[in-house]
């Protein structure tokens, strides 16, 4: 009798369990911190997938670092000071499989991805308003804008300037849908890329906001954008109607002589910041990113080369002076006589901090790559309209813009003589103004300018190579293998396939 | 006392179940080889329900129905008698050693079988082979032991994982670890850390003391592993635990002192007068080639580098790095209990150091192991373990923090850790952070707690049914945290961090069993079993960070001043399964079997949910057959069969659906990301395995098994990379077909046995051919410097192909290859010109083991040798540390001293010139090695004290012994240790050690 009573009770018990578990849904498991895409439905949500978008700037293969240092690095303004980081990219040494990292590759079609796929939540919302709609459209508009810029930093690295060839040879694949897994994209001529950038950028900027919001693309930073494209493009008129328009029109003035040093350290950005990628104290790039490799105390390799810094010495009145913390470029052993670009100096480090910190040990105000990446600001529109202006011949407009410039940096060491006003002057201008920013290598080479690096360069490794013609076939980097093992893109010229 | 009164009982108990007054016998069960009584021997009255048990004295009595009734006589591990009763009241026998352990009985796939009747292909481990290997978990000790089991044991930091791999290779991208199964229930295994750089090195096995083993099978084929289903294409180990018998409560007490060091010196770089010397030359030659600067001036580069020989002489870093490593093990185990109520307890202590400084893994751990008869029908029980570690972890890879790494790459001779003043350098000659100041500041450490809790119910209302529910509850919980000084050079750009992960583990099954087991007719056999399984399976992880500490000494996430960041996720999967399995066996002659299970997961696409798993296996037992009778030397001729399905899981939880993410911010605000393709499709890898097999045993003294398998897998899942223009990175699919077919050679001897001397051996080879059979398209897949190609095995080397060094200059030259990867016969002195080629393949021809054991009245040797003939292995660091020169921040290697110096010198190494030599040091199969080894994987010397001796203070059994793993090695290449990587990559894991260890064993 006791037995029937365990039997019984093992049978429930039996039951219970098998039976829990016989429910329809047991199998269906879905993860805590991911969704179906099917959920997103609103505004806010399509606002939380753009927001993906940016989070692709703070990523280390683009604005973070690599966009940056990858540049300026093949240029005569910065180096690398050692063997560690970047010094494959330094020596010009990179091939398609080796010191060469193809995320800077990958990284900008993982944001054309991303932002490609939010065109179709945008469409499928339903607005409630007019507010709404307008919001909606926004959204649309900075996709669009992103979706141009990510074209136009790979078409410029990974294919010939514009204005080698008007944009016949090969430049990169247009994508402007959510590819199949399997596609295999072959590569549009530059030609085509600029027209898709120009179409994107058209289309975007009435639908986006003319407000002034730092961390995300607005009208202004998308006119910016094509102004600049237009300058690569040698549209001189375009790229000087389009930037005026953003300087006399946009809520944006040139930041003062005064709040020009520690601006850099403020991640309010300065009155002239159109467009930064925001990192802060919880989300950044870390010790990799260029605020990084910028930092005396942390990697630090990312360094002002003794021309540049000559450069910028040899007018002691200068505010841009007070951006160097280091001037010279010496040991290699010793990384405390290493000069330095403090435009990375972490949110609240400024200059006072940062020396004190090195001099006697007073810590700092935060980790340095806590700090605003520039992507669009007031004084690049200004070079764009001096650059453009003197490439057309209108000296009068090109002097009043360079002066911007230059008297901010310097109030009496403003160019008054037309003759002085030559495409070499404001070159230079625009190499002091935006160093470390990786613009010098697009504007030498666009210009069809040599790469010239002088022996009083401190370089660390004796294959440095020192003269770098614009032609050469290593102005452009190579097609990564990653990309040929799978898609049989043609790969750039002197690079062999995938080797 | 309580004996007797127990036997008593017993023979009361035995009264009352017999239906008549039936015949009683009584006598003395005793070993036929030793003479003295055997306990706890089985008697039964053969075809009924009828037994009794040998007392401490080994007498038993028994009551059986009728003078014509067989009596049958067993005990584990010797051969069974039967015996007719034939009018006698009192039968003793003497039981022989089942030598070959063919009446043993087996733990398989849900239930036990005797390996003679087993058609499966299975293989057992006893807990003493292994007990004595002071060794964090199980599986390390078992390299060498198992036909067809490759047992690698990449890392030798404490608590470290192995890569077991049970006949080849099934897989792309999953997992190619076999299924592990404890006392019925299928559990996690693997690494349970944050993943460092590296091999892993949370391996959660390592919270089962080894001493708590009873026994390991491994099951091999489809007819013993498809029982398992959809996790078991990579075979199944089955781990019982020690359970109780009845009798007086036995003790016994384990101590183990050992001392490690590395097995085989790795990555050795040369001393500081050659490392002066090979700088120079590379100088010189420099400057003679013509193509110097004018200013180039070696001795003022060398200055300028500090690389002279410092007044307090060079220096060694090992010392500085590394020690002898102190292995201590303490254990004592309690088995008995009565006729209803049986115990196993256990607890233990084991602590082991790293041979790396500030490395080590100490456990604490209890068991107990009860089972209950509540009634003659009704039986219940519970295992509980609980157990604790302690892991101090060093960075393994290519992580600055891994001392290994450090001090065969960034340390120099010319320099030590510290200053003249006795504080620490900063900055190393090599450029990097001085890895003995960062380790003393710093830390890294993981502490983690399990409770496995299985507990059964057992009815049996007749002999031939049983009901059988067990229901497991498994949480493992794991704290990990790292923690760098604001002083130290990591943990300065955050003014000190402390990192902390909380990890939980929480599975739950359940598995309800019938089994029919009934003879029929003394000649027909039928075994049928069903099976309901359920199971649950949480990952649960919390973690955060702060950064700016106060000091030091404070290393607490409260007094970080940044609340840096905060994560988590509660993830989980789900399986559901339904099996069963047909035996059938004939007069112990023929037998056939089948099986079925049918998995569902929540792993697998909506479509794809759901997949049944079968096989088929027979055997014929030859000797039985009259024919056979004559051929007297042989004992036992067996030949069978088995054919069936089993499969792999895709790794993922939910790399099926289609997910966006939300883990990221923007400016603090939530960022979304496309992190999952859609794959409704998403299924199983299908496993399809045969096996031949043969046993035999001849001579009564030499038992041999050769088995011949063929491994099919395909709907193979790998983790596609896809064209980054595509912007998606990568995607689960299942294309794809590989093949695993080989050979097992397994022979097991008695050479001699007389009264104190006996001497065994055993001998075990195999061979696999892995092959790729079917890719997407037929296209190559290069992945890093391997090709996954049509025809070739998985793991095949891709790379540039070194032809050596021109003996009348001193240049690099590499072969020319044609579009497929083949040599064409050309050499080439420049590296743009070669491309890419096939380079071998990481798998050995054949590896085995052979093992010899000898014992002479209490003494006994045994010594086991692993060897391995035909892999390959990929020197990694060969690209950075064999620079020829080129380089100027990395230690120089041993090997770089064969070096090319005049025009007729045939060296391994090219000349030395600073700034390099033609690009020698590129990717290429120069870094490839030659990885045939021959091992002493383990020599045991112990001593049993006499009986006489110790009997009188109480205690059954005293054993002494000295034990050594990895004492002595040849390996044809010289850089590292010979036990890798399966797939051949050589990396910055912390070497194998070889260790000496002192025993101490009590039983009373």
């Amino acid at each position: 009798m006791r037995n029937i009573k365990y039997i019984v009770k093992l049978f429930v018990i039996t039951g219970l369990i098998a039976g829990q578990s016989c429910t329809e849904d047991f199998l269906d498991e879905f993860p805590s911190n991911s969704q179906s895409p099917d959920n997103i439905t609103t505004i806010a949500d399509a606002q939380m997938v753009l927001n993906g978008a940016y989070d692709f700037f703070q990523d280390n293969n683009y604005y973070n670092c690599n966009m940056i240092t990858e540049n300026d690095c093949r240029a005569d303004d910065m180096q690398t000071a050692e063997y560690g980081r970047k010094d494959g990219i330094y020596l010009y040494r990179y091939t398609a499989s080796a010191e060469f990292d193809d995320g800077t590759w990958s990284l900008p079609f993982a944001l054309i991805r991303h932002v490609n796929s939010i065109f179709s939540f945008v469409e499928n919302i339903e607005t409630i308003n007019e507010a709404e709609e307008a919001v909606a459209l926004d959204i649309k508009g900075q996709a669009l804008a992103i979706r141009a810029l990510a074209h136009f930093d790979l078409c410029r690295m990974f294919g010939r300037q514009y204005s080698h060839d008007k944009g016949t040879s090969p430049g990169v694949p247009v994508v402007t849908t959510v590819l199949n897994p399997y596609a295999k994209e072959p590569r549009n001529t530059v030609a085509e890329v600029y027209a898709q950038v120009i179409k994107d950028l058209d289309e975007a900027i009435p639908l986006l906001s003319t407000d002034i919001r730092l961390g995300k693309i607005n009208a202004w930073a998308a006119k910016t954008l094509l102004a600049r494209v237009y300058l690569y493009q040698e549209e001189n008129v375009k790229a000087y109607t389009t930037a005026v328009d953003v300087y006399e029109n946009g809520p944006y003035t040139l930041m003062s002589r005064d709040a020009y040093v520690d601006s850099w350290s403020n991640s309010g950005g300065s009155s002239e910041a159109i467009f930064s990628v925001l990192n802060n104290a919880s989300d950044y790039g870390g010790g990799s990113s260029v605020a990084g490799l910028s930092d005396p105390g942390g990697f630090g390799q990312f360094i002002a080369t003794q021309d540049l810094i000559d450069l910028i010495r040899s007018d002691p009145g200068d505010i841009r002076n007070e951006i160097l913390y280091v001037d010279q470029v010496s040991d290699p052993v010793d990384p405390t006589t290493w000069g330095r670009v403090l435009k990375y100096p972490g949110n609240g480090n400024t200059k006072a901090i940062i020396v004190a910190n090195q001099e006697t040990g007073s810590p700092l105000a935060t980790v340095p790559y806590d700090c605003n990446v520039p992507v669009f600001r007031l004084s690049e529109v200004c070079l764009i309209a001096a650059e453009a202006a003197v490439k057309e011949g209108e000296v009068a407009n090109a002097k009043k813009y360079l002066n911007a410039i230059v008297e901010r940096a310097n109030p009496s060491a403003s160019v008054s003589a037309n003759a002085d006003v030559t495409l070499d002057r404001i070159l230079k201008e625009r190499r002091k103004e935006l160093v470390a920013e990786g613009h010098r290598f697009f504007d030498l080479v666009r210009n069809k300018r040599d790469i010239v690096r002088s022996n009083s360069t401190r370089i660390f490794d004796i294959t440095t190579p020192l003269t770098i013609k614009w032609d050469d076939f290593r102005i452009i980097f190579p097609i990564p293998k990653s990309e040929l093992n799978i898609n049989p893109m043609v790969q750039n010229d002197g690079y062999i396939g995938a080797n | 006392m309580k004996q007797t009164a127990l036997s008593l009982l017993l023979f009361l108990f035995c009264a009352q179940l017999s239906f008549a007054q039936g015949k009683t016998v009584t006598g003395v069960v005793t070993s036929a080889s030793t003479g003295t009584p055997i306990p706890g021997a089985s008697v039964m009255v053969k075809g009924t329900t009828i037994g009794s048990i040998t007392n401490m004295d080994g007498f038993y009595s028994i009551t059986a129905n009728n003078e014509n009734d067989i009596l049958v006589y067993s005990f584990i591990g010797m051969a069974s008698q039967e015996l007719a009763i034939n009018q006698r009241t009192v039968i003793d026998v003497a039981l022989e050693e089942d030598a070959f352990g063919l009446e043993e009985v087996m733990i398989v796939a849900y239930g036990t079988a005797k390996k003679a009747s087993f058609t499966g292909s299975a293989a057992t481990v006893k807990a003493e082979k292994i007990n004595k290997i002071p060794v964090s978990s199980f599986e390390k000790a078992l390299a060498g032991s198992i036909a067809g089991v490759q047992v690698s044991n990449a890392s030798g930091q404490p608590g470290s994982g192995t890569e077991i791999r049970i006949r080849g290779i099934g897989s792309f991208s999953a997992s190619n670890e076999p299924l592990y199964v404890i006392d019925g229930v299928p559990v996690t295994s693997g690494d349970i850390h944050n993943s460092y750089s590296g091999a892993p090195v949370g391996n959660v096995m390592s919270t089962i003391p080894v001493g708590d083993i009873e026994n390991i099978t491994v099951l091999k084929d489809a007819a013993a592993a498809s029982l398992y289903g959809s996790r078991a294409a990579n075979g199944v180990i089955l781990i019982t635990t020690k359970h109780g018998r009845e009798g007086v409560t036995k003790y016994s007490f384990k101590s183990v002192y050992g001392v490690s060091e590395f097995a085989v010196d790795n990555y050795k770089t040369v001393n500081g007068d050659d490392f002066l010397m090979l700088h120079r030359e590379s100088m010189e030659n420099y400057l003679a080639t013509g193509n110097a600067p004018a200013d180039f001036d070696v001795d003022t580069t060398m200055l300028g580098r500090d690389w002279v020989k410092p007044e307090e002489g060079y220096t060694d870093w090992y010392e500085h790095l590394f020690r002898k490593g102190i292995t201590q093990n303490a254990e004592l185990s309690a088995t008995g209990g009565s006729e209803k109520t049986q115990f196993y307890l256990s607890g233990g202590v084991f602590d082991q150091e790293g041979v790396a400084y500030k490395s080590g893994f100490t456990r604490y751990s209890g068991r107990v192991n009860v089972t209950h008869k509540m009634s003659k029908m009704l039986k219940v029980g519970l295992n509980i373990l609980n157990s604790y570690t302690d892991q101090m972890i060093v960075d393994a890879g290519s992580s600055y923090y891994n001392p290994f790494y450090s001090v065969s790459r960034n340390c120099f001779p010319t320099e030590g850790p510290y200053l003249p003043d006795g504080t620490y350098r900063l900055t190393l000659q090599s450029g990097y952070r001085n890895i003995v100041r960062e380790r003393d500041l710093n830390y890294q450490d993981a502490k983690l707690f399990r409770s496995m809790n299985t507990g059964f119910i057992e009815f049996k209302p007749f002999d031939f049914l049983t009901f059988r529910s067990t229901n497991s509850f498994d949480w493992i919980n794991n704290d990990e945290s790292n923690y760098a000084s604001p002083l130290s050079r990591s943990g300065s750009a955050e003014q000190g961090y402390i990192y902390l992960y909380n990890r939980k583990r929480i599975t739950k099954t359940t598995s309800n069993l019938v089994t029919f087991d009934k003879t029929f007719n003394d000649i027909h056999h039928l075994n049928i079993i069903a099976a309901q399984e359920a199971e649950t399976k949480r990952a649960i992880r919390f973690n955060g960070s702060g950064y700016v500490l106060p000091n030091e000494s404070i290393r607490s996430i409260g007094a970080a001043a940044i609340p840096h960041s905060v994560g988590g996720y509660d993830d989980g999967t789900s399986m559901l399964s339904f099996l069963s399995r047909l035996n059938y066996d004939f007069r112990n002659k023929y037998y056939v079997s089948t099986s079925i299970r049918r998995d569902g997961s929540s792993k697998l696409g909506i479509e794809e949910r759901w997949a049944s798993f079968w096989s088929v296996s027979g055997a014929w037992r030859l000797s039985s057959e009259d024919v056979m009778q004559t051929l007297s030397v042989i004992d036992d001729l067996k030949l069978r069969v088995s054919y069936g399905t089993n499969g792999t899981l895709p790794p993922g939880y939910y790399d099926h659906l289609a997910l966006y993410s939300y883990s990221s911010t923007y400016d603090n605000q939530i960022a979304a990301s496309e992190s999952s393709i859609s794959n409704p499709f998403l299924t199983w890898e299908k496993n399809a395995n045969l096996n031949v097999g043969i046993d035999i045993t001849l001579f009564k003294n030499i038992s041999a098994t050769v088995e011949y398998f063929q491994r099919h897998t395909r709907d193979l899942l790998m983790d596609l990379y896809l064209a980054p223009s595509v912007g998606a990175g990568r995607t689960w699919v299942n294309i794809g077909e590989m093949d695993n077919t080989g050979w097992e050679f397994d022979l097991r001897t008695t050479n001699l046995s007389t009264n104190d001397f006996t001497w065994s051996s055993t001998f075990s080879i195999t061979s696999i051919d892995n092959k790729i059979v079917k890719l997407n398209n037929n296209e190559d897949i290069i992945s890093d410097i391997y090709i996954r190609r049509e025809g070739e095995a998985y793991n095949t080397f891709f790379l540039p192909l070194w032809a050596g060094v021109n003996p009348a200059n001193g240049a690099p030259e590499w072969y020319v290859v044609d579009e497929d990867g083949y040599k064409t016969g050309e050499i080439t002195g420049s590296y743009a010109e070669a491309k890419p080629g096939v380079a071998g393949t990481a798998d050995p021809d054949f590896f085995g083991s052979l093992g010899n054991n000898l014992s002479y009245k209490g003494f006994n040797l045994a010594f086991l040798f692993n060897f391995s003939v035909g892999g390959k292995t990929w020197y990694d660091s060969g690209e950075k540390s064999l620079n020829d020169g080129s380089q100027v921040k990395y230690a120089i290697p041993v090997s770089q001293l064969d070096r090319w110096q005049k025009p007729g010198d045939v060296a391994l190494n090219p000349q030395r010139i600073w700034g390099g030599n033609n690009g020698s040091s590129s990717e290429s199969s120069r870094f490839i090695l030659d990885n045939d080894y021959l091992r002493l994987k383990d020599i045991t010397l112990s001593y049993n004290l006499p009986k006489s001796l110790i009997n009188k203070a109480s205690i059954n059994m005293i054993t002494v012994y000295v034990q050594a793993s990895n004492y002595w090695t040849w390996a044809q290449q010289d850089i590292c240790d010979p036990e890798q990587r399966v797939n051949g990559f050589a990396y910055f894991e912390m070497p194998n050690n070889k260790t000496l260890t002192f025993g101490l064993e009590i039983g009373f």
